[in-house]
């Protein structure tokens, strides 16, 4: 059959075509394993004596990085870890992935907040599709312009390696090769160093010494200097010093006694991340009383586990979230088994008992109607503060750059987030978040708004925004400014004027859309931009003896009371003018399942539940005594009958 | 499956409410002595007490069977609330009635006859009168019966006792009991309005 020769190549060929077809539909490829991610079982962690890689271009070695070299160059992870880890496959991580646009966004998180008191701007910006905030790519905030405002509390890699890429501006090119790019920093997470300074990130930022970020936080290297300062063509790989002497450029100094011999360094690499390092990015203050003198750390934490004990990854570092429903995200192993439910209760329909990993006890949840786990997440009556009539202002380390130096510790710094506001989810069940109400300059066109930048916003209406002077105290406390109507109206008619082409000018805040009618006169209206955007928040976990419902009927009690704080507190609405912050909305406009008319009256009724219960657990004893009653009498009739027929 | 559960318990009472009244239309009244009506205030407190009865059966009957018959969510909102407040005053009433029936219905003679010969092994009786009556005190009994597992499985739910699996059980146990008690109820109230036989 296959003797003619023309046959077997026509075979060949098919095979060959459809080999092909078939590769192509196989997911994206992963770069191939190297040394490190390929464990061998052994539980003990490498002992990490190795050498430090300075940056080097697709495809060339990199250099060793030695204390007493000329220049003494910043060490690349990407080239240092790299070498045994690969890159491409960690870099696609969640820490790291937000740019990505096949990653399914999953349930909203916590934006990055561009804040400008004086332009009276909170602005919730996210890479990642979540309903609610704002690409920073379609508002012009380049991936440098990002890095320099958020960069303090990023990992690095993401945007960071975006920076100077997909630029039609060669100058942002020129000045790629200056600063460099803010690779994955792995030393973030996984260095064990007590000397570890993720602060020094933030001051390297700062200089646009993004090549240099990482190195400056090991702590065993300074980094001095500024590329902020340099010329363009400045080429950091020959460390010739610009003209101007008051210009110093980049420099590292490494702790000699830290190397080895053949230059070798040993870096404390912990798999296990320590809490530390999650916490300088991943923390939540009472604006109130930031010190935590009185606040419990996560009943998780107590009970000895850590961050990562729960939120788990791979190499590929697709973190475990925690979320209800999260393994429909992303097809992470961990993610059905490591959420709330998957540890405590497990999947009944499981073969294998999946709950009770790492001791998670089982609750029984005793006396709680199985409606309420329907309708709300676990974290409703277990997280974060309890509900509350008094509005709970937070401050977070993303949001405020807590743990970086010179940042603002007033209670009205921007931006304002509310916690402990129960809200509904993605998923449709209510829970606690986060809340933020934007603020910002922008224009609508079609029904869209794009947002302005706040530095557009003083070049294009500078003068027409409040006086420095005048709110001298609220902007010193990192606050807005006190606008009035008037101040939005005459910036409206600014930039207006200014770019009349790019759609009407708007300004939103405390919940509305303002623009101006046909007369010049400003106007409020519904907008779904200017609803607050919500986030849900899972930590800190209370010991299940403060969860709500606990108690008995006094714990229906936490919910289900016509004044309930669950239901009925007020979330004030925060603006930057007096007259709209005299309101609030209850908790309830955002549970939309729940109609608040609905629920008074359901609460009300729980003040008649003793009486009910007591009056049919009484009807039950009396038809008992009834049954009983005649039951024994027939029985009693019954037993003569028969004996009487015996007899 | 509770769905049709339900279904085919109202299917079975309509079903048995009809077969009784094709097959003893006219036999009932000619042979049943008729009973003297209660006047007075004592009158009118029955008739009260069988009203409200008859109208807690309905709402609670309503309230509970629409949400399984035609929307397939669990019963929430007002028609729980409305559920939830004709109950203990149902309770009541059905304690009420029990105390008002529970010496006419208790088993004699008679009824013991009747039982032997559903077991065949009694002649036919002349008339189904005694029938009627029997099978009026069986569901009365079983009505105050099955009213106690369908208060206390919602009453118990409501103490911190039993965790989710309980609380699960308890809620099954509601439903299934309170289809029965349908029945029963609406099998004695039809034969006690049939039979009005003379108070022993």
């Amino acid at each position: 059959m296959f003797r003619n020769s023309n046959t077997r190549i026509l075979i060949i060929v098919l095979m060959g075509f459809f080999i092909g077809v078939w590769s192509l539909s196989l997911p994206g490829q992963q770069a191939p394993p190297k040394l490190g991610d390929q464990p061998d079982g052994n539980r003990s962690l490498p002992v990490h004596v190795i050498k430090l890689r300075g940056e080097a271009a697709e495809g060339e070695q990199a250099s060793v990085i030695a204390p007493d070299d000329e220049p003494v160059l910043p060490f690349s992870l990407r080239q240092t870890c790299g070498e045994c880890h690969s890159y491409q496959n960690i870099s696609s991580g969640w820490h790291f992935n937000a740019l990505d646009p096949c990653v399914p966004a999953g349930r909203c998180g916590q934006p990055w907040i561009l804040v400008d008191p004086f332009t009276a701007t909170q602005l919730p910006l996210s890479y990642r599709p979540w309903p609610g905030t704002y690409n920073p790519k379609d508002i012009n905030l380049t991936a440098k312009k990002f890095v320099k405002l958020f960069g303090r509390h990023m990992p690095g890699g993401g945007v960071g390696d975006m920076i100077g890429e997909q630029s039609d501006d060669p100058d942002a090119v020129l000045r790629a090769l200056v600063t460099g790019k803010m690779e994955i920093n792995c030393l973030s997470c996984h260095n064990g160093e007590p000397a570890h300074n993720q602060e020094e990130c933030a001051s390297q930022l700062a200089k646009e010494n993004f090549r240099w970020a990482a190195t400056a936080t090991c702590g065993f290297a300074e980094v001095s200097g500024s590329a902020k300062d340099m010329p363009d063509m400045w080429d950091p790989f020959l460390g010739e010093p610009p003209e101007d002497p008051k210009k110093i450029p980049p420099q590292v100094e490494y702790d000699h006694s830290r190397f080895l011999k053949d230059n070798k360094v040993f870096i404390d690499v912990r798999k296990k991340v320590p809490a530390q390092r999650c916490y300088f990015c991943h923390s939540t203050a009472d604006v109130t009383h930031a010190d935590h003198v009185n606040a419990d750390e996560d009943i998780h934490m107590k009970a000895g586990l850590t961050c990562v004990d729960c939120h788990r990854n791979g190499l590929n570092h697709a973190i475990n979230r925690g979320f209800e429903g999260e393994q429909l995200a992303h097809d992470n192993m961990g993610a059905a088994t490591l959420s709330c439910k998957g540890c405590h209760l497990g999947d009944g329909s499981s073969e294998k008992p999946i709950a009770g990993r790492l001791g998670a006890p089982r609750p029984e949840h005793k006396g709680i109607p199985t409606v309420h786990f329907d309708k709300l997440t676990c974290t409703a009556c277990h997280s974060g503060p309890r509900p509350s009539h008094t509005a709970h202002y937070v401050k977070t380390s993303r949001a405020h750059g807590l743990g970086t130096h010179g940042i603002k510790k007033d209670k009205e710094t921007l931006p304002h987030i509310i916690s402990g506001v129960y809200a509904e989810g993605c998923d449709e069940k209510i829970g606690p978040h986060k809340l933020i109400w934007p603020a910002f300059w922008g224009y609508l066109q079609e029904g869209k708004i794009t947002p302005i930048l706040p530095d557009t916003v003083k070049d294009l209406a500078g003068k027409a925004l409040p006086e420095v002077k005048a709110n001298l105290e609220q902007l010193k406390a990192g606050n807005w400014a006190n606008f009035t109507p008037e101040h939005i109206t005459n910036v409206l008619k600014q930039i207006g004027s200014a770019e009349s082409d790019k759609g009407a000018p708007v300004y939103i805040s405390g919940g509305k859309l303002h623009r101006l009618d046909d007369a010049g006169k400003i106007v409020a209206e519904e907008h779904q931009a200017a609803r607050p955007y919500t986030w849900a928040l899972a930590h800190d976990v209370r010991p299940a003896s403060q969860s709500l419902g606990i108690d008995g009927a006094a714990g229906c009690a936490h919910c289900h009371t016509a004044d309930a704080a669950f239901f009925f507190a007020q979330v004030p609405v925060d603006s930057p003018m007096e007259t709209e912050r005299t309101g609030g909305i209850k908790m309830v406009e955002l549970q939309p399942g729940i109609d608040a008319l609905g629920i008074w009256a359901f609460n009300f009724s729980f003040v008649f539940r003793p009486m009910m219960k007591t009056t049919v657990l009484l009807a039950a004893g009396i038809l008992a005594l009834i049954l009983l009653w005649y039951g024994m009498r027939g029985l009693a009739h019954l037993a003569k009958v028969f004996s009487g027929n015996n007899q | 499956m509770y769905r049709t559960f339900l279904l085919a318990g109202l299917a079975i009472t309509l079903v048995i409410i009809l077969i009784h009244l094709a097959v003893t239309r006219g036999k009932v009244s000619v042979s049943a002595p008729a009973v003297k009506p209660r006047k007075g205030l004592l009158g009118l407190l029955l008739c009260l007490i069988y009203l409200v009865t008859f109208l807690c059966f309905v709402v609670l009957s309503v309230t509970g069977f629409y949400p399984v018959l035609c929307t397939g969510e669990p019963l929430s909102g007002y028609p729980l609330m409305l559920h939830a407040t004709a109950a203990p005053v149902f309770a009541v009433c059905v304690v009420l009635v029990a105390l008002l029936w529970a010496h006419r219905s208790r088993f004699d003679e008679t009824d013991w006859n009747t039982f032997r010969l559903r077991c065949g092994k009694a002649q036919q009786e002349k008339s189904d009168c005694s029938c009627t009556v029997f099978w009026r005190k069986i569901f009365f009994w079983l009505m105050v019966l099955l009213t106690i597992p369908v208060i206390l499985s919602i009453a118990l739910s409501m103490f911190p006792l039993f965790g989710t699996k309980g609380q699960i059980f308890l809620y099954h146990m509601h439903r299934l009991c309170t289809v029965l008690l349908v029945m029963a109820g609406a099998l004695f109230g039809y034969l006690a309005l049939v039979s009005r036989t003379r108070p022993q």
